[in-house]
C-alpha cells in the first residue's frame, strides 16, 4: 500500500504556494472590481454591438456548463443507483455549487443594475428566456446548497439537520435534474430570439439540445479532472474503476454532442460556411471539445493512465468553454468595422472569480469530509504528476 | 424630391394625427394602433428630429433616440435609425422583467424603474436599437419610446412636430399604411413595415432599395416566436421528466432490493 504526503497540510510549502497565488489573483480583481463598479461597464470593451461579452459567455455559461457535473452524478448514483461512483458525488456537488456561486458573482459585475437582480422574482415576465433562466439558477442553487449542506453540519456537530436534509436526497436530486436540463438548455435558447444576428455556424433552433448536450459531455471529464488533482494534493489513491468509467462515458457522450453538432451543421446546410468566415473558431473549438479527446481516448495508454485523463479532462473543459465564448461574441453579427476582445478588466475580474472558487474547493477539500477516507482506495498505486520526482514511500 | 407625396394622402396623415388624441385611441383593435411613416424621399437630413428629441427626453447632445444617418458615403439618401416599435417586439418579448411593454396604443416603452441592466433585449433586437450609456456608472437602456406621454395627450412626438419637410408622419398605422400602399400603386417604391418582423409600427417608403441604404432586415416573422416554441416546451418536460425519474428511481430501488435478496440467500 502507498501512502503519499498530502499537500493540503498547514505545513505544507506547496499549500501555502498555491493559496498565495490564488490570493494574488483575487487581490488583481479586486482592483480590477474596484473600476468596475467606480466607474461602470464603460470600463470594459463592452459595446452596443457587443452588450456581451467575456463575463456571460465564460463566468456564467462557461460557469454553469462546467458545473453540470453536479447533477448528472447525482442522477447517477441515486437515480439510476450505479453506486461505484458514490465516492464521486459529493466532490462534484461541491464544484456544482462553487461553480453557480461563480457564475451569479459574475452576473452581478455584467449587470448594469446589479442591485436590482431581485426584480426577477418579483416582476414576472414568463415569455422570456432570461426569465426561465434566472429562475432554474436561482431553484437549482438552492437545491444545490441543499445537497451539500449535510457534509457542513455534520462537521460543525448539527447531525440532525443533516439527517433530515439527507433523508430529501433523492427529491432533491429530482428536482435537481428537472431544473438542469430546464436552464443547460435555455442558456443556448437565449440566442434563439436572434435569428439574423447569430451566425449561422453557430445559430441553431437545436442550441437548447447542443448546449445541454455539450453541458453532460463535459460532466464526466471535470470529475475525472477534480479527482486526479485532488487526489494528487491529497496523497490519495485513485480509484482505477471509477476514472476508467468515467473516461468511457465522456467518450460516449463526446460522440454523441459531436455527432448531434455536426449533423446539425450539415443538414441545416450551414456546409457551405464550415470552411469560410469565422470557421476557423469552429474547427478549433470543436477540435478541443471533441476531435482531440476523442483521439487520445483511443489509446488505451491514454485511456488508462491519469494523466492522459486529465489532459483529455482539461482540453474538453477548455473547447466547452470555447463553444459558450463562440455563441455568444465570435457569432455576434455586427456592422462591419466592430469588432470586440476582451481587455484587462475583464480578464483581471473572471480571472479573480476562477480564483475564488478554487481558494473556496481547496478550503472545503481540506477542511470538509468531500473525498472518502484513504482506506477505501487502493485499488491503483497512487497518482503523481510525472513532473514530481517523489518516490512513493512504501511500507 | 422627386416623388411629392400625394395631397389627400398627405391630409390624411395630418387630420389623423390632429384627432387621434389618447382618449380615442383606448381599447382600439390591433389595426386602430398609431404609428408613424417615414418617407427616406423626402428627408434633407436636416437633424431638426434629434434636436427635438433630446429636447422633449431631456437627452445630452447627440445622444437623441432617433439617429440620421446622412447621405453621405455612398449612400443615396439619408435614413433615420429608430426604434421601429415592432407589433411583435424581440425586446419585450426577451425583457426578464417587464421593463420593456407594448403598449395598447402601439409604442415599445421602456420602464426604467424596472430594468435589471442584462441587457438581453440588445441581443434581441435585430435591428440594434437599444442602446446603453456606456460611459454612466448605473446605466439604462437608451430607447425611443414615441413620445407615449404626448401620444397619450393627443399630441404627435417631438420629432414628428419638427419635421420641416413633412417626412414624418403620425397617424393611425392603418390609415398610414393605406396611403403608404396608394403612394407604391402609383410609382416605383419600397415599403418597409407591413411585414418585416411581423410588422412594425413605424413604417418606411423609400425609392431605392432599404438594403442600399444600410437596413438589411428581411425577415417576415415577428422573433418572439423563435423562443416561445422552446417555452412552451417547459412544462411538459417538467411533467415527463418528474414522472420519468420517480419512475427510474423506484425501478432501480426494486431491482437492487432484488439482488440484495439474491445475495443474501447465497
Amino acid at each position: 500500500m502507498n501512502t503519499h504526503q498530502n499537500y493540503l497540510t498547514q505545513t505544507s510549502w506547496r499549500y501555502r504556494a498555491w493559496m498565495i497565488f490564488l490570493v494574488a489573483i483575487m487581490v488583481v480583481g479586486a482592483y480590477a472590481t474596484y473600476l468596475r463598479f467606480r466607474y461602470g461597464l464603460g470600463v470594459t470593451n463592452l459595446s452596443d454591438a457587443y452588450p456581451w461579452g467575456l463575463w456571460i459567455a465564460v463566468d456564467v455559461m462557461g460557469g454553469v456548463a462546467l458545473a453540470a457535473g453536479a447533477f448528472c452524478m447525482a442522477l447517477t448514483v441515486y437515480l439510476l443507483k450505479i453506486e461505484k461512483y458514490k465516492s464521486v458525488v459529493r466532490p462534484a456537488i461541491l464544484t456544482g455549487l462553487i461553480g453557480y456561486l461563480s457564475a451569479i458573482l459574475g452576473i452581478l459585475f455584467d449587470l448594469a443594475q446589479p442591485h436590482r437582480i431581485w426584480h426577477v422574482m418579483v416582476f414576472w415576465q414568463p415569455q422570456s428566456v432570461m426569465f426561465e433562466v434566472a429562475w432554474c439558477v436561482m431553484l437549482y442553487t438552492t437545491v444545490l446548497i441543499l445537497e451539500f449542506a449535510p457534509t457542513l453540519l455534520e462537521r460543525l456537530g448539527w447531525s440532525r439537520i443533516a439527517s433530515f436534509l439527507r433523508s430529501l436526497t433523492v427529491p432533491l436530486v429530482i428536482a435537481g435534474v428537472i431544473l438542469s436540463t430546464l436552464h443547460q438548455s435555455s442558456l443556448g435558447g437565449l440566442l434563439l430570439i436572434a435569428p439574423d444576428n447569430v451566425h449561422p455556424l453557430w445559430y441553431s433552433p437545436l442550441l437548447p439540445v447542443l448546449f445541454l448536450l455539450s453541458a453532460i459531455a463535459v460532466a464526466p471529464f471535470v470529475v475525472a479532472v477534480e479527482s486526479i488533482l485532488s487526489s494528487w494534493a491529497l496523497g490519495r489513491g485513485l480509484e482505477h474503476h471509477i476514472l476508467q468509467g468515467l473516461g468511457r462515458a465522456g467518450a460516449y457522450l463526446l460522440v454523441l454532442y459531436g455527432g448531434v453538432r455536426l449533423g446539425d451543421l450539415l443538414l441545416r446546410g450551414a456546409g457551405t460556411a464550415l470552411f469560410g468566415e469565422r470557421s476557423l473558431f469552429l474547427w478549433v473549438e470543436l477540435t478541443l471539445m471533441v476531435f482531440l479527446p476523442l483521439l487520445l481516448l483511443s489509446f488505451a495508454a491514454i485511456r488508462r493512465s491519469p494523466a492522459g485523463l486529465l489532459v483529455t479532462g482539461l482540453l474538453v473543459a477548455s473547447g466547452v468553454v470555447l463553444y459558450r465564448y463562440n455563441a455568444v461574441v465570435t457569432a455576434k453579427i455586427v456592422p462591419e468595422g466592430i469588432a470586440y476582445f476582451p481587455n484587462w478588466v475583464e480578464f483581471a475580474i473572471t480571472a479573480g472569480i476562477v480564483a475564488w472558487g478554487l481558494w473556496l474547493y481547496t478550503l472545503a477539500v481540506r477542511h470538509l469530509p468531500i473525498f472518502p477516507p484513504e482506506a477505501q482506495q487502493q485499488e491503483w498505486p497512487a497518482f503523481t504528476l510525472r513532473l514530481e520526482r517523489r518516490v512513493p514511500v512504501r511500507h | 424630391m422627386a416623388n411629392p407625396i400625394s395631397r389627400r394622402c398627405f391630409l390624411a396623415g395630418l387630420v389623423v394625427g390632429a384627432c387621434s388624441s389618447g382618449r380615442l385611441l383606448e381599447g382600439r383593435a390591433a389595426e386602430q394602433t398609431v404609428g408613424m411613416l417615414y418617407d427616406v424621399t423626402r428627408c434633407i437630413g436636416c437633424g431638426l428630429c434629434e434636436r427635438a428629441c433630446e429636447e422633449q427626453n431631456q437627452l445630452p447632445e447627440g445622444r437623441a433616440y432617433v439617429d440620421v444617418l446622412r447621405a453621405e458615403n455612398g449612400r443615396e439618401r439619408c435614413l433615420r435609425r429608430a426604434c421601429m416599435h415592432c407589433l411583435d417586439p424581440a425586446c419585450v418579448s426577451a425583457c426578464p422583467v417587464g421593463a420593456l411593454q407594448k403598449t395598447p396604443q402601439g409604442p415599445v416603452i421602456y420602464r426604467r424603474e424596472l430594468c435589471i441592466g442584462c441587457r438581453y433585449c440588445m441581443v434581441a433586437c435585430p435591428l440594434g436599437i437599444p442602446r446603453l450609456n456606456w460611459e454612466e456608472n448605473s446605466p439604462y437602456i437608451q430607447k425611443c419610446q414615441m413620445c407615449a406621454d404626448r401620444i397619450a395627450q393627443g399630441e404627435p412626438p417631438a420629432c414628428v412636430s419638427a419635421c420641416p419637410t413633412g417626412a414624418l408622419q403620425f397617424g393611425l398605422r392603418a390609415e398610414l399604411l393605406k396611403c403608404a400602399k396608394e403612394r407604391l400603386a402609383e410609382e416605383k417604391l419600397y415599403l418597409f413595415g407591413e411585414h418585416e418582423l411581423g410588422g412594425t409600427s413605424v413604417l418606411y417608403l423609400s425609392d431605392v432599395p432599404f438594403a442600399d441604404l444600410g437596413l438589411h432586415c428581411q425577415r417576415q416573422e415577428p422573433l418572439p416566436k423563435f423562443t416561445a416554441g422552446m417555452l412552451q416546451k417547459v412544462p411538459w418536460v417538467v411533467g415527463a421528466l418528474a414522472l420519468g425519474l420517480s419512475g427510474l428511481y423506484f425501478m432501480r430501488r426494486r431491482q437492487k432490493s432484488g439482488e440484495d435478496e439474491d445475495k443474501d440467500k447465497d
